[in-house]
């Protein structure tokens, strides 16, 4: 958890930023973009249990509009703002179901002219994802920066480091949870979104003489998960921080309550992708992301994400 | 040294004799001037270009080199336009005759950077929108190949071939290239084109422009595979959530 006055500055400069962008992208007559994307995908472990009855996968549909303005700053110095609105929907799991917006802040120096000139990435982003229900409702800020280098044999590397903070508001007594008498003295937050996390990563794309473009990626990720059980225990509370019945599974979705639990984890994110151009302006994009998750106590989680996207830029 | 300036007899002088004056030789010289050119030189030279599979290539540049002395002959001074629509250099092979100038006008409603990183004439125009095209063209003085890009939009490449003389022209989209009015003799034949496979992009052949009106050349060019900047979007790597 971190203190009220960082909370409050990180938030206060998030909106700040949010309230700029959007003025920015509205008021823009020229240098913006719009993109849509729509896409269809398969979870595998959509509640990252831990176990193979808590493994629940489902398929996916979503869609994500973002519309940017490039602000040119100087011949080598660019400011890029957005704002932008998705919708991810499950199949078998509609708890899940998720709506996210949100502003971006990226400034971008080239060391240069041209393409294969290298650049430094400074980004910053704020988002709302609401769901089902407040407990899974969270605020999202990214702070990131990246180098990255294009080289003329159609390879590009990119690397850097990001810190992403997520705050959810204060939650009511869960009276499932304090029923339990799990911990009189040391109650667990019940604010499972509550969290700081950063992480490390690098990716290589190949470009194709046809314009297919190979990507690999992999990405290492301290923070924490938000995992989801039928089966709660003391040794599961005691090394949460935080814990609260899951509104992903009411009652209309499930014959028995669901938990969801947060816990301090690493976790290591392997990602390929392939985009295929369609249009100039268009492309469809093959991806897919292993994740491993290495919890306390010898808790380790996996997930599997495979998604179909087709992307257009306006 | 000095310049006199000739007063034309009042009758000339005045507008409906001098509109008349002037409509007779708007008229009579171009004739003139194309049988003079038709006595002397109205050979033709037409290049077909085939690359390794037999395809046409578009956008090759064939350029008759002449000797010094006869470069003088062959200059024009025709100042030629690269335009910028939907985030792309049209055309993307241009020839200018060296000492010319090339301007980039922005067709689109957002701002683009022109830069050349050519040795032969290094030059960038700042930030500058579809409002403010009049302003911005460069002068290209020494013969070469210079690639000019955008400084936003990565993708966005174009190649300017700076001829030596006027006898140069690109191949359209059957690979035909032609030049006319040459002068008989035997010359070589510069061929460029951005993916050819040979130094420099270039290949020299030798010709010989014959008493013949038109002299047929075929080429087969090696090209290398076209590795374009990508444009088209591609999913932005999100974390995982």
């Amino acid at each position: 958890m971190t203190s009220p006055a960082s909370s409050f500055l990180f938030g206060f400069l998030n909106s700040c930023l949010a309230v700029c962008c959007f003025g920015f992208v509205h008021s823009a007559s020229g240098n913006e973009f719009y993109s849509l994307s729509l896409g269809l995908g398969e979870e595998s472990n959509v509640p990252r249990g831990l176990d193979g009855f808590h493994e629940l996968g489902s398929v996916f549909s979503e869609v994500g509009l973002t519309a940017g303005k490039l602000i040119q700053l100087g011949f080598n110095d660019s400011l890029l703002l957005s704002a932008s609105a998705g919708y991810s929907r499950f199949g078998e799991l509609r708890g899940f179901d998720q709506a996210e917006v949100g502003v971006g802040l990226s400034y971008r120096h080239k060391f240069g002219f041209g393409p294969t000139a290298p650049s430094v990435n400074v980004a910053s982003s704020y988002s709302l994802a609401r769901s089902q229900g407040a407990a899974r409702d969270t605020n999202i800020g990214v702070i990131e920066v990246s180098l990255s280098k294009q080289f003329e044999s159609g390879f590009s590397l990119s690397g850097g480091l990001d810190y992403q903070r997520n705050t959810s508001k204060l939650l009511p007594e869960d009276p499932l949870v304090s029923a339990f008498g799990y911990d009189p003295v040391r109650r667990a937050a019940y604010e499972l979104f509550d969290f700081e996390s950063a992480s490390a990563f690098i990716n290589g794309d190949y470009t194709f003489y046809n314009g297919w473009l190979a990507s690999a990626g992999f990405r290492k990720i301290n923070g924490a998960t938000v995992a989801s059980t039928t089966t709660p225990s003391l040794a599961v509370y005691k090394i949460s921080d935080a814990f609260y019945t899951d509104p992903a599974f009411n009652s209309e979705m499930a014959a028995r309550p669901w938990f969801a639990y947060q816990l301090e984890t690493n976790a290591s994110q392997y990602s390929a992708a392939l985009s295929i151009p369609i249009l100039q302006d268009t492309s469809l994009d093959v991806t897919a992301s292993w994740i491993e998750i290495s919890a306390p106590s010898g808790r380790d989680y996996d997930n599997t994400v495979y998604a179909v996207s087709l992307i257009h830029n306006f | 040294m000095i310049i006199r300036y000739m007063r034309f007899p009042s009758f000339i002088t005045s507008s409906s004799a001098l509109r008349s004056l002037q409509w007779a030789l708007k008229k009579l010289v171009p004739i003139g001037c194309a049988l003079a050119g038709a006595m002397s030189h109205a050979q033709t030279l037409s290049v077909t270009l085939l690359d390794q599979n037999a395809n046409p290539v578009e956008g090759a540049v064939i350029e008759l080199l002449v000797p010094d002395e006869l470069k003088g002959n062959f200059q024009n001074t025709t100042d030629i336009v690269v335009d910028q629509v939907d985030k792309e250099f049209v055309p993307r092979v241009s020839i200018v005759v060296a000492g010319n100038q090339v301007s980039f006008p922005n067709s689109d409603d957002i701002l683009h950077h022109v830069y050349s990183f050519a040795p032969i004439n290094t030059f960038n125009i700042p930030l500058y929108g579809r409002e403010e095209e009049a302003r911005f063209s460069q002068e290209f003085p020494i013969s070469g190949v210079v690639e000019i890009g955008c400084n936003i939009h990565d993708w966005m490449l174009a190649y300017i071939y700076v001829s030596e003389t006027a006898l140069s022209s690109i191949s359209d989209s059957g690979g035909l290239a032609s030049l006319l009015d040459l002068p008989l003799g035997n010359y070589q034949l510069r061929v460029w084109h951005p993916r050819l496979s040979e130094s420099d992009n270039n290949l020299i052949v030798d010709v010989e422009i014959s008493a013949e009106a038109t002299t047929n050349l075929d080429l087969s060019l090696e090209l290398e595979r076209e590795r374009k900047i990508r444009r088209a979007p591609s999913s932005s790597k999100n974390r995982y959530k």
